[in-house]
């Protein structure tokens, strides 16, 4: 299941990728342009860790699919020990 | 009512303030009046606080309609109408000199702010028409780094604490307080005739060709960070940093840092992105030794000074 961005997080473009400010914390957190890419597909614009690769991969058709998806996978965990993103509480 | 010259524009007060240069003016882009009344009540929300002293404090709060900042000694400022009108109900222990450096280093910033403005914690040259502003916490050496551009006879002082941007296109630098507050230990590396008792000295009386009298674009942002003596470093080394890097050093640059937080800190990173796309940020490596300050000087006028 994908995380989703927190409501108090705002994301800011610049130059060259994007900054995250966790505005309860004061926390920044900088993105380069593929971390940008991965933010703006957190959900709603895809529901599944595969259809957000699937797309990630047709906005960088050179880049090997298994190491975007590392990357992916890497930014999350990122994101989420940041505080910045938070997956959905399942029930059994 | 007395008018002064500041950030570019004119301040017209109910008080006297020594350390501003009066200015007839008659259109005053902010007017600041004392009230006999305490402030009034308002819905106010939190922003931030610090210490200004060790038994001193400051908060930062914004209210529908404007920004309130209160000290525990001179009292409380609220700022209106976009930054224009200023009022002051006096605190428990307000001096004229207390009042003035209260009004200078974060009402009027925060006015900038209300207006639109990134006000950075910086000292600020130009050369030519060319602004350059060098961006650093306290201690860091930036207004010494000012002071020997500006007797170098290459640069004029633009601001001594606080760079003012206006966010167009280009970046306009206004110009600020036109004295230079130096530690005691670096006045003396310049040709001022200046007290050294205090940790910190004011140098006025620069003369007029010495110091910016109007906005200019804003040619390039330098973050310092200070590096040990070392006869084997070079005495200053600039290294671009843009995108993240960038927009976050000037956020952890702006003058009220600490207090633009909460539901203000998305405006002041949108503000610092703005600036950080539109001017090159550069970290700016300089030894911490004032027998190099020459080469400092050299340098930095090599990059900027139009020969």
């Amino acid at each position: 299941v994908l995380p989703t961005a927190r409501p108090e997080v705002i994301y800011q473009t610049v130059e060259d990728g994007a900054v995250l400010l966790d505005t309860a914390a004061e926390i920044y957190f900088g993105l380069n342009p593929v971390g940008a890419a991965i933010w703006e597909l957190l959900p709603p614009a895809s529901q599944s860790l595969d259809e957000l690769c699937a797309a990630l991969e047709r906005r960088y058709p050179d880049a090997d699919p298994e190491q975007l998806r590392r990357d992916v996978e890497e930014l999350l965990d990122d994101l989420e020990s940041n505080g910045l993103v938070s997956r959905p509480v399942t029930t059994a | 009512m007395p008018e002064y010259s500041i950030f570019g524009g004119c301040l017209s007060a109910d008080m006297e303030l020594s350390g501003l240069v009066r200015t007839r003016n008659g259109r005053p882009d902010w007017t600041l009046r004392t009230s006999p009344a305490p402030p009034g009540e308002r819905a106010l929300e939190l922003l931030g606080e610090e210490a200004v002293e060790p038994d001193v404090g400051v908060r930062l709060y914004r209210y529908p309609g404007g920004f309130r900042i209160e000290y525990d000694d001179t009292g409380t400022f609220d700022i209106q109408a976009g930054g224009r009108r200023l009022t002051w109900s006096p605190g428990p222990r307000p001096t004229p000199e207390s009042v003035e450096l209260d009004l200078m280093g974060r009402v009027l910033p925060a006015a900038l702010h209300a207006a639109g403005n990134l006000c950075l914690h910086a000292s600020a040259v130009a050369f030519g028409d060319a602004g350059v502003a060098f961006a650093a916490p306290k201690l860091y050496g930036k207004s010494t780094l000012a002071q020997a551009l500006v007797l170098s006879g290459e640069a004029r002082l633009a601001s001594d604490d606080v760079a003012s941007l206006d966010l167009d296109e280009p970046v306009m630098l206004r110009p600020g307080v036109p004295r230079l507050r130096l530690r005691s230990d670096s006045a003396g590396h310049g040709e001022a005739d200046v007290p050294t008792e205090g940790a910190k000295v004011a140098i006025d009386g620069l003369s007029p060709e010495r110091i910016l009298s109007r906005s200019v674009p804003l040619a390039a942002i330098y973050l310092l960070d200070p590096q040990p003596a070392d006869p084997e470093r070079p005495a200053v080394c600039r290294t671009r940093i843009s995108g993240p890097a960038a927009a976050i050093g000037l956020v952890a640059c702006a003058k009220l840092a600490h207090l633009l937080g909460k539901g203000e800190s998305g405006v002041l990173l949108s503000r610092a992105a703005r600036a950080a796309t539109s001017v090159p940020v550069y970290s700016l490596a300089i030894v911490r030794d004032f027998q190099r300050l020459p080469e400092v000087v050299q340098a930095v006028t090599g990059w900027h000074a139009d020969h």
